[in-house]
């Protein structure tokens, strides 16, 4: 275990070394760490971001969905990722060292390969099966039970029946009146009652005129 | 009229994902003749399928390439292989008649043959040695062989499951659609 005195000594020292002082240095020593930079993310790099850009435009083509070109952005970054790596491969081929660093350090920029192609992998899968433009609009009006516009009617009395769930092109007959369950049964027992001539006269006669007492 | 199309197509394929990535000794234009083959055995649809025939080419490109670096690595090595054979042969100033025999000088290959045939060994032998002694770089070299050919095997499935999935869903499209969807008759 390291001694108070020790202890003291190690900071007194340290105090006396603080580093970097100037601007070139401190951005050299910045830059310590570094080996690739492949750990950095490529979407920091302002080429490398147009790079990703351009490839997002041409994975997702003209009109795409949100959801298209979201996707078409992961699968682009991922691809930059992977171009990166192999640059950073090609590069480690032409510096000529010797066997065994090669060959190790090979083997370590081959994991960032591979974890930009997994990535790459599912993008594409996900942008597979991202609905289109026209499936965007069916997302969209998932569950409701009417448009916007349709919701802020004045006429409150004209309640809109549920619609089909996730329709996208709402159909003709989604605009109807919603009876309640009551009203129904009785237009069914007076249509009922009405094919049998048992009309009442409570529910008719303002219709009919008077009851026919012959009958 | 065909050929110029897949040109054009091939050229604004490569101004998107970048150039081919060749290390000095390779050539740009067997990588090119590569890629076209591909390309033209896939007929890549859209931009997806050209970052995969991409792939698949550069993968294979460095399937090759790693072949060729084994290749050299066992070449370039070869003396440490043959230094420790005739070491086990106790001949005399090894050390000096490997590297001389690396260098070409015909007294040392001629002093190194008749070394291995008296002890009936061939250069099958130093082969052997000289693998034993760079078994690393070796085995990491197959390794990364290995890995590349996977993940080429790996694209191509993904294009084709990709393939028969959109083949699928145009089909069913064409069924609610009601148009006639002709099956394939054999010996058609």
């Amino acid at each position: 275990m390291t001694s108070a005195r020790k202890r003291c000594a190690n900071r007194r020292n340290a105090r006396k070394c603080t580093g970097p002082r100037t601007a070139a240095g401190k951005a050299r020593s910045a830059r310590n760490a570094l080996r690739h930079g492949l750990a950095r993310s490529a979407r920091l790099d302002l080429e490398l971001m147009r790079a990703i850009a351009t490839l997002a435009r041409a994975i997702a083509g003209e009109g795409a969905s949100d959801q298209r070109r979201k996707c078409a952005d992961r699968i682009a970054a991922a691809h930059v990722e992977v171009m990166r790596v192999r640059r950073a491969k090609r590069d480690l081929y032409m510096e000529g060292r010797e066997w065994d660093d090669f060959s190790k350090r090979l083997v370590k920029l081959d994991r960032y390969e591979r974890r930009a192609l997994s990535r790459r992998k599912f993008a594409m899968r996900r942008l597979d099966a991202a609905p289109t433009a026209a499936g965007d609009a069916w997302l969209k009006n998932f569950g409701k039970t009417k448009p916007r516009s349709l919701a802020r009617s004045r006429r409150p009395h004209r309640r809109i029946t549920r619609c089909a769930r996730g329709r996208a092109n709402w159909p003709r007959g989604w605009l109807r009146r919603r009876v309640p369950r009551w009203r129904v049964l009785l237009a069914e027992r007076n249509q009922a009652s009405a094919t049998a001539g048992l009309i009442t006269r409570r529910q008719t006669d303002h219709k009919r005129g008077p009851p026919d007492l012959a009958a | 009229m065909n050929t110029v199309t897949n040109e054009l197509a091939m050229s604004r394929a490569t101004g998107v994902l970048g150039p081919a990535l060749l290390i000095a000794g390779e050539s740009g234009d067997a990588y090119d003749d590569l890629l076209a083959r591909i390309r033209a055995a896939v007929a890549p649809a859209d931009m997806l399928e050209e970052i995969w025939v991409r792939d698949v080419a550069d993968l294979a490109w460095e399937v090759t390439r790693l072949r060729r670096i084994k290749a050299n690595l066992m070449q370039a090595c070869a003396h440490e292989g043959l230094t420790a054979a005739l070491r086990s042969l106790e001949v005399r100033n090894y050390s000096f008649i490997a590297s001389r025999w690396l260098a070409g000088d015909t007294a040392a290959v001629q002093t190194v043959n008749a070394a291995l045939a008296a002890a009936g060994l061939t250069i099958d032998s130093v082969t052997a040695l000289t693998v034993s002694e760079r078994l690393d770089e070796v085995e990491r070299i197959e390794k990364m062989m290995t890995a590349a050919e996977e993940r080429r095997d790996g694209m191509l499935r993904e294009l084709e499951m990709r393939r028969t999935q959109l083949a699928a869903k145009l089909k069913l499209a064409l069924n609610e659609a009601g148009a006639p969807v002709a099956s394939p008759q054999p010996n058609a």
